[in-house]
């Protein structure tokens, strides 16, 4: 939305300022305020949006008559994506399509754990790039727990599960649709799916080689020694009928047709006369619909399945944002991240990343992300690598910390399920190594790239 | 999909896997309460019946009347030296032969004091005692899911001529399924309807799903068995007496045992004092 600026004064913008750290706070300690994200949000854009009105920072000359002047803050391109993405996953995941892949790679493992873990690192990845974290965690993570109890290798699922929980965050690196900064960040950047891909893609394959090693090496996963070993392990895998949750075989190869053309479509999108123009949440809805059409008389299952808080948060979200904006608060952030690229060409993005890193790991990345994205999208002749230094600093950041991304949230989750004890120290304490060192990577790949 | 949902889908993924293993029915012990010379002829008959074993690959021992005076001597004398299977027929010591209701005192403490398995056969009276034992070209195997179900559809293969019918069949109680849906009705978070469709369906899948298991294993094995499924929902003694009565069935292999206690468990009790005409075999 245009707007104009206006001149406000120093104590209303640190007022807002007040009100955003408050929510930031808020938001990084959720769980021990038992409140949902959407409602800190939420409540923070109401009490926000009040008060913007009331000290009068909004320019309300160009709102339109039929609708409230705070609706274009939001970045409905991001909210299609998401909202569509989310309804499609939901429904080719019925068909079976993920479980059957996830089941296929554990008979390939013949139930060897070194196999076994490069199977799932490699299924974390291509899970958490093509649909998204959370749902990667939870079929991979299950499915981890499932086959290590069969396989009597129980005292290896806190490795596996670390393991897949730091490869969320790396494969939701891969490309602009795999994790919610990348859509934020990339749409505002301008950067289109394919030249995503190919940016991301080779720092992927290295990080997840390292994290893989590391982790064979940290949690001493061995392969099994003699034979009888081996035979045991491959019968028991062989246990696993990859068939078992698909109901119509139809369904199962129209869905794997489907899954295909999207993300061919997503990739093709910025090139193809008519969709170009529609963008990639047109896109998203529209397959969603064409897969409900399965559902028609039945929609309501799968608008249920829908993550209605993170719906809700992120259209709160860029509603604090807008009025930070306004408020003046981001051009005072703004000035801070100004003087941190000033430390030098190669030493601004790196403090840039490291900081959105660290800032990350406790607390939402989301905010951080669309925060960032606005102001960087604010200022003149921009650094490119700085859009990727957020990209970066905000996906891996998400590892340092047990409570840094939603997919880590879940692989703890599923630790505790299991009756396996981890404090969030102990969290860190294992978890740090790792992001350190893809940190590290993706600080050497940035400076190699620009 | 939330977590719960894909733990559930994983679990229901993993397939009970069957791989048959013969038992070792080497060491056959057949208890009689007569004297030697019609002991002998019942060890014929029997014999005869389980042709399938081979007769040069077991060795069977005969405990006649003289053998033992009471239960305690008995029990001493098949634990002194255990034998892989106890043959005996209903009624011990007692030429009532239509006693129902019971199997006789020492049956009742073969069967719960020893782990060793069992072939009851019909009262030697019984008037079918000839038709029955004529071979084991059909046999049915109970599987109850509740343990050692790959130990009983062993016995199951062993003990079926080749060639013949082994039938693997699960009733399922509908009385347990209706209460545990009544309590479903009761609980507002919970859907009844779908849990009365997908419990019923989960139920059956499971004993299916182990019955292909063991139907593809021998079918690789080549034992030249047609395995007949048969699993249904119902009231488990009822059920299985409208299953016999439907096929000619020459002896019908269970588990006794309910997990780490000796005594029988209530389905196998009711269905061995109720099927009196037809050799069991109880594991």
């Amino acid at each position: 939305m245009e707007h104009t600026t206006q001149l406000i004064p120093a104590g209303v913008t640190w007022l807002f300022a007040g009100i955003l750290t408050l929510m930031v706070l808020c938001l990084a300690f959720e769980e021990k305020l038992h409140a949902k994200k959407s409602v800190i949000t939420g409540v923070t854009a109401v009490v926000a949006l009040f008060l913007g009105n009331a000290f009068q920072i909004f320019d309300l000359s160009h709102a339109a008559g039929h609708m409230p002047f705070y609706i274009p803050f939001i970045d409905w391109e991001v909210i299609l994506i998401i909202l569509g993405s989310s309804l499609f996953v939901d429904i080719v995941s019925r068909s079976g399509i993920f479980s059957w892949s996830a089941i296929k790679l554990t008979r390939l493992s013949k139930g060897d754990p070194v196999y076994l873990l490069a199977y799932y690192s490699i299924l974390t990845v291509l899970f958490s790039a093509f649909l998204n974290n959370v749902t990667a965690m939870i079929i991979v993570g299950s499915l981890t727990a499932v086959s290590l109890a069969k396989l009597k290798q129980q005292d290896k699922l806190l490795g596996f599960l670390l393991t897949e929980g730091l490869l969320t965050n790396i494969g939701g690196l891969l490309t602009l649709i795999s994790s919610v900064p990348n859509i934020i960040v990339g749409q505002r950047a301008g950067i289109s799916f394919m030249s995503f891909f190919f940016m991301a893609a080779p720092y992927v394959l290295v990080a997840t080689l390292a994290t893989f090693f590391m982790a064979k090496t940290v949690f001493k996963i061995k392969r099994l020694k003699t034979d009888e070993e081996k035979a045991a392990a491959a019968r028991l895998v062989a246990s696993f009928d990859a068939s078992d949750g698909i109901d119509s075989k139809g369904f199962f190869w129209f869905s794997w047709f489907m899954f295909a053309l999207l993300i061919l479509l997503f990739a093709l999108d910025s090139v193809l006369p008519v969709f170009k123009e529609l963008g990639l949440g047109f896109l998203a809805m529209s397959f969603a619909f064409l897969m409900l059409l399965k559902y028609r008389n039945d929609v309501d299952k799968n608008y249920k399945s829908l993550d209605w808080d993170l719906l809700f948060f992120f259209a709160t979200l860029f509603c604090v944002i807008g009025v930070m904006e306004r408020a003046g608060v981001l051009g005072m952030i703004g000035q801070v991240i100004a003087g941190l690229i000033q430390l030098g060409p190669q030493a601004g993005p790196m403090a840039l990343m490291w900081g959105a890193a660290v800032m990350s790991s406790v607390t939402d990345n989301i905010p951080l992300a669309a925060m960032l994205a606005n102001i960087l999208g604010g200022m003149d002749n921009l650094d490119p690598s700085l859009w990727w230094c957020v990209i970066f600093g905000a996906n891996l950041g998400g590892n340092i910390s047990p409570i840094g991304s939603a997919s880590t949230v879940v692989a703890v989750t599923i630790i505790h399920k299991n009756k396996i004890k981890l404090s969030f120290m102990q969290f860190v304490k294992q978890a740090v190594p790792f992001a350190f060192v893809q940190l590290v990577i993706a600080s050497g790949y940035i400076l190699l790239r620009f | 999909m939330e977590l719960d949902q894909a733990a559930s889908l994983f679990r229901s993924a993993w397939k009970q896997d069957y791989l048959y293993q013969a038992p070792p029915l080497k060491n056959i012990t057949l208890i009689t309460d007569r004297d030697s010379a019609k002991s002998a002829e019942i060890l014929a008959s029997v014999q005869r019946y389980l042709a399938v074993l081979g007769p040069a690959e077991s060795e069977w021992t005969v405990l006649t009347k003289a053998d033992f005076q009471n239960v305690k001597d008995l029990i001493i004398a098949c634990e002194q030296s255990p034998p892989d299977l106890i043959v005996t027929y209903r009624h011990l010591w007692t030429d009532e032969k239509d006693l129902h209701h019971s199997l006789g005192v020492y049956l009742d403490m073969l069967t719960q004091a020893t782990s060793i398995p069992v072939l009851v056969l019909p009262h030697l009276q019984d008037k079918n005692y000839a038709n029955v034992l004529e071979n084991t070209d059909e046999v049915m195997v109970i599987t109850d899911h509740l343990s050692e179900d790959q130990r009983l559809v062993d016995y199951g293969v062993r003990l079926t001529s080749r060639g013949g019918k082994l039938f693997l069949a699960h009733v399922e109680s509908k009385v347990d399924y209706k209460r545990y849906i009544n309590i479903i009705g009761k609980i507002p978070d919970l859907n009844t309807e779908i849990a009365e469709e997908k419990i019923a369906n989960q139920l059956l899948k499971e004993p299916r799903d182990f019955i292909l298991a063991c139907t593809q294993q021998l079918a690789e094995q080549d034992l030249n068995l047609e395995v007949i499924p048969l699993v249904t929902f119902g009231h488990t003694v009822r059920s299985y007496r409208e299953l016999l009565e439907k096929h000619q069935i020459a002896l019908l292999v269970m588990n006794t045992k309910d997990g780490e206690q000796l005594a029988m468990h209530g389905d196998a009790y009711s269905i061995a004092v109720e099927f009196t005409h037809l050799p069991l075999l109880m594991l």
